[in-house]
């Protein structure tokens, strides 16, 4: 099975490309680039209470991640996402935090697997 | 075979474009639809494309929309995708013109298999357009005779279309891809011989 599902771990990555080590370190390496930006994205949007620029925004980071897991951070973003397509943002704040956390995480997992500080 | 990849997720395009140089694809890729837009109208377009429903510039469903107006890109293979779970959105990318629907993330298998469906198609495509213009080709070059033609009575010379009354043989050459080669049937040699020998 390739899908990706529950938690990430290495090891579930890995196993999801075919035993593809040195793929998953690519992924990885190319996530810890962009994730921070795409976070930022995401609280400026919030930060500007435009429901259309949270959900795009939200979209972006959540597609981002699905490449690695379809549990916690996704999870988030995907809520994220809904209160922007459905123009409700009372409770994007905090849920904006707790994306933060997850996200931070996940990355600091794949450092962790990755070697890197 | 060709094929675009439009996504904005930089992690997605790598993984796609390893798997698919892996299946033996050459791969071209961009991040919006505005730079996929002109990749699909190049004089070199791949003739397959992966489009992500949701990117900046243009979106999937309305390059899907915008290519299927224009004929000659119109019979491009599309496979649009999406992390939209709702099945409502299957119909509406469908409906947009596209030829296939996968959703993120992909079951790589899954998307192995729907790009041979797509490769066969767009194969069977070609063959097909060859094809055509071959019978194209071959109508053009053949000429065709037809209506009523004029025609003496008693010397069965006929008339072209000049008011010129040729011998039918060169009418024939002339109109068709006929050619003549001159002999004598039987009866003619024998007349011929009788009035030869007086």
């Amino acid at each position: 099975v390739s899908r990706v599902a529950g938690a990430w771990t290495p090891a579930r990555m890995i196993r999801r490309l075919e035993g593809d080590e040195a793929l998953a370190r690519e992924l990885m390496k190319l996530f810890l680039q962009e994730y921070a930006g795409l976070l930022q994205r995401v609280q400026a949007a919030v930060d500007a209470g435009s429901s259309e620029r949270v959900r795009t925004a939200a979209h972006a980071l959540k597609g981002c991640i699905g490449n690695f897991t379809d549990d916690g951070a996704y999870l988030t973003a995907s809520e994220v996402e809904e209160r922007g397509t459905a123009g409700a943002l009372s409770d994007v704040p905090a849920l904006f935090d707790r994306l933060a956390v997850e996200i931070e995480a996940l990355a600091a997992q794949m450092r962790e697997f990755a070697g890197e500080p | 075979m060709r094929i675009l990849i439009a996504d904005d997720d930089r992690v997605l395009r790598h993984s796609l474009r390893v798997y698919l140089e892996r299946w033996d694809y050459a791969v071209v890729e961009c991040s919006d639809g505005q730079m996929a837009w002109e990749m699909l109208c190049a004089p070199d377009r791949p003739p397959l494309a992966i489009l992500d429903w949701n990117m900046p510039g243009v979106d999937g469903p309305t390059l899907c929309r915008q290519l299927r107006g224009v004929p000659a890109i119109a019979a491009m293979y599309v496979i649009l995708v999406t992390g939209n779970q709702d099945q409502k959105d299957v119909v509406l990318g469908l409906e947009s013109g596209a030829d296939d629907y996968i959703k993120k993330p992909f079951d790589w298998g899954e998307l192995r298999a729907r790009l041979r469906i797509g490769s066969r198609i767009v194969s069977l495509q070609h063959a097909l357009a060859a094809r055509v213009a071959d019978l194209q080709q071959a109508l053009a070059d053949v000429k065709r005779l037809g209506g009523l033609l004029p025609i003496c009575a008693y010397c069965k010379r006929i008339r072209d279309d000049g008011d010129y009354w040729q011998q039918i043989e060169h009418f024939l050459e002339e109109n068709s891809e006929a050619h003549f080669t001159h002999g004598i049937c039987p009866e003619c040699l024998e007349r011929q011989l009788a009035e030869l020998a007086g």
